[in-house]
């Protein structure tokens, strides 16, 4: 558990933290408020994510495929989606822009990251 | 392009950064084949190259406020090629004189050509990147043919000739602006600091990542290929869509790239090419906190560079530290963080040094 903790989780959720508020930068957010909006938003949706596969896996519920993590990855796109527009009183189009955005260059660079 | 850049500008640039190219090419491939041949120990090399780096780009503040307080920048670009150009021919009766004089001389060039291309976009990035760009593909050009014993001094200096005649017969017409601000205040100290330690990080990534795919020929050029073109696009791409957003948006995505992605040729290629983005924002920006001492700003920014390389090039025993991912995450992601707070302080505590840009 430690193990996974050190090697595999903390790096991902770090990675994908640095990658959204990079995202979030180019996207024009700059205030410390819209900031820590990006940080908190992962701070629920990165753990829930992983949670979930940890379920998955130990119970053995699902094959863990492209399509279950497809699934997985737009359900966290409309999380996000809607706490941005909620929290930050942003337009739906420009929540979804961010969030998409955020989402898909995280996913993108993940998959070249060697972990 | 940005549209600040006139014709004559950008006929300023090409002739400066191709310049610099061959500067740079001249000063590696005469360093690389001293040792190369022989001529100097590996101790003894270490020491040179040392030595180089602090002529070089340790005391180009000093020169740098010569440089500004005489206002000589198209001369001092002369000095320099000439000095450049004496060096390897006193390198090969007297070493370690060759060494000096290449250091000093593509200090000297530098600064002088520096100043002249912070000028043609005042206040703004764009020049400064193109004019800084080619420099790194000189480097490796010189590197590489020296390591192959193909470095030959002479077709380089002639380009040199035709590039300093070029300046001679057209100089540019820029005028270096009288400083509209004597009084360095509490925030531009805040600034420059901020900006420098991001440099100087910067600098202590670059040199301290590991890359061990960078062997073979192919993925070396696309690295210096990478490089060259994120100092380009930088500052064209801050100009046009905000410093802020470019500078700290490309360092922030660089960070996971070069930290977990470093030993595999695609991110860590990506996160070099993002991390570059940021060069021709920091340099303009120290530009703008020093209005009328452009060579000085230009010198700040490679005393940062160098200071930021020596963890790692001098053998003080940390530089595997250095290159662990979660150091190169925590540095990385931190040079994000000085360059936030630095852009944000300066937009907003010294808007008259930032009103040619936006955040």
């Amino acid at each position: 558990m430690n193990d996974w903790l050190l090697e595999q989780y903390l790096p991902a959720f770090a990675c994908t933290l640095a990658i959204e508020l990079g995202v979030a930068v180019l996207f024009g957010f700059w205030t410390r408020r819209e900031l820590l909006a990006v940080i908190f938003v992962n701070l629920v949706t990165h753990p829930s994510l992983h949670l979930i596969l940890w379920i998955i896996f130990w119970t053995n519920l699902l094959p863990l495929d492209w399509p279950l993590l497809t699934v997985l990855e737009v359900a966290v796109f409309l999380a996000e989606w809607v706490m941005l527009a909620r929290w930050l009183r942003l337009s739906a189009r420009r929540a979804a822009a961010v969030s998409f955005a955020m989402n898909a260059t995280s996913a993108l660079l993940g998959c070249l990251l060697p972990f | 392009m940005s549209p600040h850049l006139t014709g004559r500008g950008v006929y300023c640039l090409s002739l400066y950064g191709a310049t610099h190219a061959v500067v740079d090419a001249i000063c590696a491939g005469m360093l690389i084949s001293l040792w190369q041949r022989g001529d100097v120990g590996v101790a003894e090399a270490g020491s040179w190259f040392i030595l180089y780096n602090i002529l070089a780009f340790g005391i180009q503040p000093l020169l740098g406020l010569l440089v500004d307080g005489y206002h000589r920048p198209r001369e001092a670009a002369l000095a320099g090629c000439l000095v450049t150009a004496m060096a390897p021919f006193v390198g090969n009766h007297w070493p370690l004189c060759g060494v000096c004089l290449a250091g000093l001389g593509n200090a000297v060039f530098h600064l002088g050509a520096g100043s002249i291309c912070l000028n043609l976009s005042p206040g703004r990035a764009t020049a400064p990147g193109l004019f800084v760009a080619p420099g790194a593909l000189g480097l490796y050009a010189g590197t590489e043919l020296a390591r192959r014993d193909m470095f030959v001094t002479w077709p380089f200096l002639l380009a040199l000739a035709l590039l300093c005649a070029g300046m001679v017969l057209s100089p540019p017409s820029v005028a270096t602006p009288e400083s509209r601000q004597r009084v360095f205040t509490r925030p531009a100290a805040w600034v420059l600091t901020l900006i420098l330690g991001c440099i100087a990080i910067r600098s202590l990534v670059g040199f301290g990542v590991d890359l061990p795919w960078k062997t073979g020929l192919p993925l070396a050029l696309g690295l210096v290929l990478l490089v060259a073109l994120g100092k380009s696009l930088g500052g064209v791409l801050a100009d046009h869509f905000g410093w802020g957003r470019v500078a700290v948006g490309s360092l922030a995505l660089a960070t996971p790239l070069l930290a977990f992605g470093s030993t595999v040729a695609i991110p860590a290629m990506a996160g070099m090419f993002l991390i570059n983005l940021t060069m021709p924002v920091t340099l303009a920006a120290t530009a703008n906190l020093l209005p009328g001492r452009p060579a000085f700003a230009f010198g700040l920014t490679c005393l940062a560079l160098e200071l930021g390389s020596w963890p790692v090039m001098l053998p003080l025993g940390i530089g595997d530290l250095c290159a662990r991912p979660w150091v190169v995450f925590g540095l990385t992601f931190g040079a994000a963080l000085a360059l936030y707070s630095a852009l944000k302080l300066a937009f907003r505590r010294l808007p008259d040094h930032f009103s040619e840009v936006h955040e």
